[in-house]
C-alpha cells in the first residue's frame, strides 16, 4: 500500500522567488502532520498545492496513488481542504451550502442527508444548521469551514491553520476533532500555536524560506530539543571562548544584559566549572537558573538560524 | 457536474433582491417601449393600410423592442456576469471549487449556464410581452420566433463575455467595464456600413448587431448561427484556459491554439457553405420565383452604384437587398458614393444606377420589383414588363379596444414590476434574519 501522499522535489515560484523550494515528504494514514514555519515561509502555498488550487513548477505530487497533474480528479477526491480562508458562501444558510459542498464532491444522493447529519453533529453544528453563515460567529464561520471539509468523508484532510479565531474551549473541542480524526484519516494541519502541534500531532514539519528544515516524529522530537540548558546572568561581560571551551558546553547565546543562555551535554553538566571560572574573573555572577527549552525555543533556533539544517 | 453548478448559480441569484429587481426594472422599461409602439402603430394603421408592401405589425412593434432589448441587455449583462469568478476569486471561495473533483470545463461551464438561465428569464419576460398584440391582431410568427432566438443568442454571446472577463480580470468592477467596453465595440463596428464607402468585411463580420439584426429580419443563416456559436465557444474556452493560475505548460497551450484555430475555421466555414430558412410566413426575406429565373439568365456581371450620403439608414436597406440578389448570382457588385464627396449633382431620379453589359438604368429608389424591372430591361434589351408579385404584410391590423389598453397599462407597468419587486424583497427579507 503506497502512502497517502507521496511528495516528491515539489517546487513553486512566483515570478523569480521560490515559494516552495524542492521539498519531499509521506504522509502515512493515520499519521497527523503539523507543518510549522514562520510568517512566508510557504505553508499555505505547500497546501495549496497539495489540495490542487494551484500547480506546481517542478516536482511530483501523489495523492493516495494518484497523480495531481495527470490525474486531477481522482487524486482531489481523497482530499478535503480547509484554507487559511475558508470557503464560505455567506449568503447561505449553513444547510444549503454543506449540501452544495456534498454535491461538488459526488457525494452519492442518496448518502448526503446522512452525511450532512453526520458532520452537522461531528462539528456542533447541528443547533446553527437553519442560519445563515453571514449571521454565525466567526468561530462558527470555522466550523462550517472544517465541516465542509469532511463531509465527503475523504481519505486526506489539510487543515491551514484550523483553530484561529475560535475560543479556547472551541479549540480543545478542534483538537479532539483532528485527532479523532487522525485515527483513520492522514491529517496535515499548519499552525503558528506550538502547544497545538504538541499536542494533536504526530509528527513535525518545519519549512523555512521554501525549504523543509526538519521532519520529525514528536516523540523523537521531544528528546531531541529537550537538551539542558543554563541561564547566568552576571555585572560584567564574560569571555565567551573561556566559556565555550569548557567541555560540555556546545553553544553560548548572548542575550541583552549580559545574560547568557548555555547549552550543555546533560551527560556531562558543566555548571561548577562555569560558576568557578566567572568567580575567578570577577565578572560578577548574579543568577544562574536551569533553563527548560520547549518546542518554542527549538523552532526560534532552527528558523533563525539557518545553518542549523545540515 | 456541471448541472450542480449552474443550478446552484441560477437560484443565487434568486436568493438576492438584485435579481428580481433587475427583472422590475427590465419589465417596466421594456412594457413602456412596448406600450408607446402600440400608440404608434394605432395611429398610423389607416395609412399603412393604402401603401403598398407597407411593413406589418411585426416588423413595426416586434422588431424595434426587440433591438431596443438588446441595448438595455447590454447594460445588464455586465452587471450579472462581473462577479461570476471574481468574486469568488476575491473571497478565496473559489478554493471550493478548484479544490473539489471538478475539471476546469465543468466549471466553466457551470457558472455561464447558471448565468445565461437567468438572462434567459429576462428573454422570456420580454419575449411575453408583445403576445398581448394576440388579443386584437395577427402576428408574424416565424419572425416573432427569430426575434426570440436573435436576442437569446445576443445575450448569450455577451454572457460568455461577461464570464471571460470576470475569469480574467481581479476586480468585479473592472470586469463589468471591460465586457461593457468590448461589447460596445464589437456592437459599434455596425457604423462602418453607413459612414464608409467601402465597408471593411471583416469588420462587419464581427460586428454582433450585424448578426442579430440578420437574425431579427426572419431570415435563419448558418452564416449568423455559425458567428454565435464561434462567438460564445471562443471566450469559454479562453476561460477555461485562464481559470486556474496555471504554469505555463505547453500542452495546454498548444490545445488551447488548437481549439481557437478550429474554431475559427468553423466560423470560416459557415461563411462559405451557407444554408438559409426564411421563418417569415409571406417569405419576405426571399426573392420571388420570377426574380430568380431573371438572375439565372443573366450571366455577365452586374454593377450597382448608390449615390446616397453617409450616415443613411437607406444604405444599410439597399446592402441587404443587394445581398439577396448575391446569393443567387454571384457577380454583382454593389458601391456606395457619397455624391458631397465627388461634388455630384444628382437628381431624385437617379440614386441608383444598374449597369449590366455597358449599359445603364437609373433609378429613384430600389425595391425588389424596381430592381428585378431594370434588370430585366437590360438583360432582354426590350421595354417588357417583368410580373414581380408584391409581397403585402399579412399583419396588418390591430384593433384594441381602450380598456385593453388601459388593462394592459396597469397590468405591465404596475402590477407586474410591484410583483416581482415585492417577492424579492419578501424573498431578501426571510433570509436575511436567519
Amino acid at each position: 500500500m503506497s502512502a497517502l501522499i507521496e511528495v516528491d522535489q515539489l517546487s513553486r515560484y512566483f515570478g523569480k522567488t521560490a515559494a516552495v523550494n524542492n521539498i519531499s515528504f509521506n504522509l502515512e494514514k493515520g499519521e497527523v502532520l503539523g507543518f510549522l514555519g514562520i510568517n512566508g515561509a510557504g505553508k499555505t502555498t505547500t497546501m495549496q498545492m497539495l489540495s490542487g488550487c494551484l500547480e506546481p513548477s517542478k516536482g511530483t505530487l501523489k495523492i493516495a496513488g494518484f497523480d495531481m497533474l495527470t490525474a486531477p480528479l481522482l487524486a482531489k477526491r481523497q482530499i478535503g481542504y480547509l484554507p487559511d480562508t475558508p470557503p464560505l458562501y455567506k449568503d447561505q444558510t449553513v444547510t444549503e451550502f454543506l449540501t452544495y459542498c456534498a454535491q461538488l464532491h459526488a457525494v452519492p444522493k442518496q448518502n448526503i442527508t446522512a452525511a450532512l447529519d453526520n458532520t452537522l453533529e461531528r462539528c456542533g453544528l447541528t443547533k446553527v444548521a437553519t442560519r445563515l453563515i453571514n449571521n454565525l460567529s466567526k468561530g462558527f464561520q470555522q466550523r462550517v469551514g472544517i465541516a465542509q471539509a469532511i463531509i465527503h468523508n475523504p481519505s486526506i484532510i489539510i487543515l491551514d491553520e484550523p483553530t484561529v479565531g475560535l475560543d479556547p474551549i472551541q479549540i480543545k473541542e478542534i483538537r479532539c476533532l483532528i485527532k479523532e480524526l487522525g485515527q483513520d484519516h492522514g491529517v496535515i494541519l499548519s499552525t503558528h500555536i506550538l502547544s497545538e502541534v504538541e499536542e494533536t500531532c504526530t509528527q513535525v514539519q518545519i519549512i523555512h524560506k521554501g525549504q523543509l528544515v526538519v521532519k520529525e516524529s514528536l516523540l523523537n522530537l521531544a528528546q531531541l530539543y529537550k537538551q539542558n540548558c543554563l541561564m547566568i546572568k552576571t555585572n560584567q561581560p564574560v569571555n565567551l571562548d573561556l566559556l565555550s571551551n569548557i567541555p560540555g558546553v556546545y553553544d553560548i547565546v548572548t542575550m541583552p544584559e549580559h545574560i547568557y543562555h548555555i547549552e550543555y551535554d546533560p551527560n556531562l553538566d558543566p555548571s561548577q566549572t562555569v560558576t568557578e571560572i566567572i568567580i575567578s574573573h570577577g565578572w560578577g555572577l548574579q543568577e544562574m537558573t536551569p533553563v527548560k527549552t520547549t518546542l518554542e525555543d527549538w523552532f526560534v533556533k532552527y528558523t533563525s538560524n539557518p545553518d542549523l539544517i545540515q | 457536474m456541471i448541472t450542480t453548478i449552474a443550478s446552484h448559480e441560477f437560484k443565487s441569484h434568486f436568493k438576492s433582491p438584485m435579481a428580481w429587481t433587475l427583472l422590475a426594472v427590465l419589465q417596466i422599461i421594456i412594457a413602456y417601449i412596448f406600450l408607446t409602439q402600440v400608440e404608434t402603430f394605432i395611429l398610423m394603421q389607416a395609412k399603412l393600410e393604402n401603401i403598398q408592401g407597407a411593413p406589418g405589425l411585426t416588423d413595426i412593434i416586434i422588431t424595434p423592442l426587440f433591438s431596443n432589448a438588446g441595448i438595455i441587455l447590454l447594460l445588464v449583462t455586465p452587471l450579472l456576469t462581473m462577479r461570476v469568478i471574481c468574486e469568488e476569486r476575491r473571497n478565496k471561495t473559489l478554493n471550493l471549487l478548484l479544490s473539489a473533483p471538478i475539471s476546469n470545463t465543468e466549471i466553466i461551464l457551470g457558472k455561464f449556464i447558471g448565468t445565461l438561465g437567468l438572462l434567459w428569464v429576462m428573454v422570456l419576460l420580454i419575449a411575453l410581452i408583445p403576445l398581448a398584440l394576440l388579443l386584437g391582431g395577427d402576428l408574424d410568427l416565424g419572425k416573432y420566433f427569430a426575434n426570440v432566438l436573435g436576442l437569446s443568442l445576443l445575450v448569450a454571446a455577451f454572457t460568455a463575455t461577461g464570464v471571460f472577463m470576470s475569469t480574467i480580470v481581479n476586480h468585479p468592477t473592472v470586469a463589468a467595464m471591460g465586457t461593457f467596453g468590448s461589447l460596445l465595440i464589437l456592437w459599434l463596428f455596425n457604423i462602418s456600413k453607413t459612414i464608409s464607402d467601402q465597408p471593411n468585411q471583416l469588420i462587419e463580420y464581427l460586428s454582433l448587431l450585424n448578426h442579430f439584426q440578420n437574425i431579427q429580419s426572419g431570415l435563419i443563416d448558418t452564416n449568423d448561427l455559425g458567428y454565435f456559436v464561434v462567438f460564445i465557444s471562443l471566450f469559454i474556452v479562453l476561460s477555461i484556459r485562464y481559470l486556474s493560475d496555471q504554469q505555463l505548460r505547453l500542452k495546454k497551450t498548444l490545445l488551447t491554439i488548437i481549439m481557437v484555430t478550429v474554431l475559427a475555421n468553423m466560423a470560416w466555414l459557415s461563411n462559405i457553405y451557407t444554408y438559409q430558412i426564411d421563418a417569415t410566413y409571406n417569405a419576405s426575406n426571399t426573392l420571388s420565383v420570377n426574380t430568380q429565373k431573371l438572375l439565372d439568365a443573366l450571366p455577365d456581371p452586374v454593377t450597382i452604384t448608390t449615390y446616397i450620403e453617409k450616415g443613411q439608414s437607406i444604405r444599410s436597406q439597399i446592402a441587404q437587398l443587394v445581398d439577396r440578389y448575391q446569393h443567387q448570382k454571384k457577380n454583382i457588385t454593389l458601391t456606395f458614393i457619397d455624391p458631397k464627396d465627388k461634388d455630384l449633382k444628382i437628381t431624385p431620379d437617379s440614386i441608383v444606377t444598374v449597369e449590366y453589359q455597358g449599359r445603364h438604368e437609373n433609378l429613384a429608389y430600389v425595391d425588389e420589383a424596381m430592381l428585378s424591372q431594370a434588370l430585366f430591361k437590360l438583360g432582354n434589351n426590350q421595354a417588357n414588363k417583368i410580373d414581380i408579385p408584391i409581397k403585402n404584410a399579412q399583419d396588418k391590423f390591430l384593433q384594441l379596444t381602450e380598456t385593453q389598453i388601459t388593462l394592459l397599462n396597469y397590468l405591465y407597468l404596475l402590477c407586474l414590476p410591484f410583483i416581482l419587486l415585492l417577492t424579492g424583497i419578501i424573498i431578501w427579507q426571510k433570509r436575511k434574519s436567519k
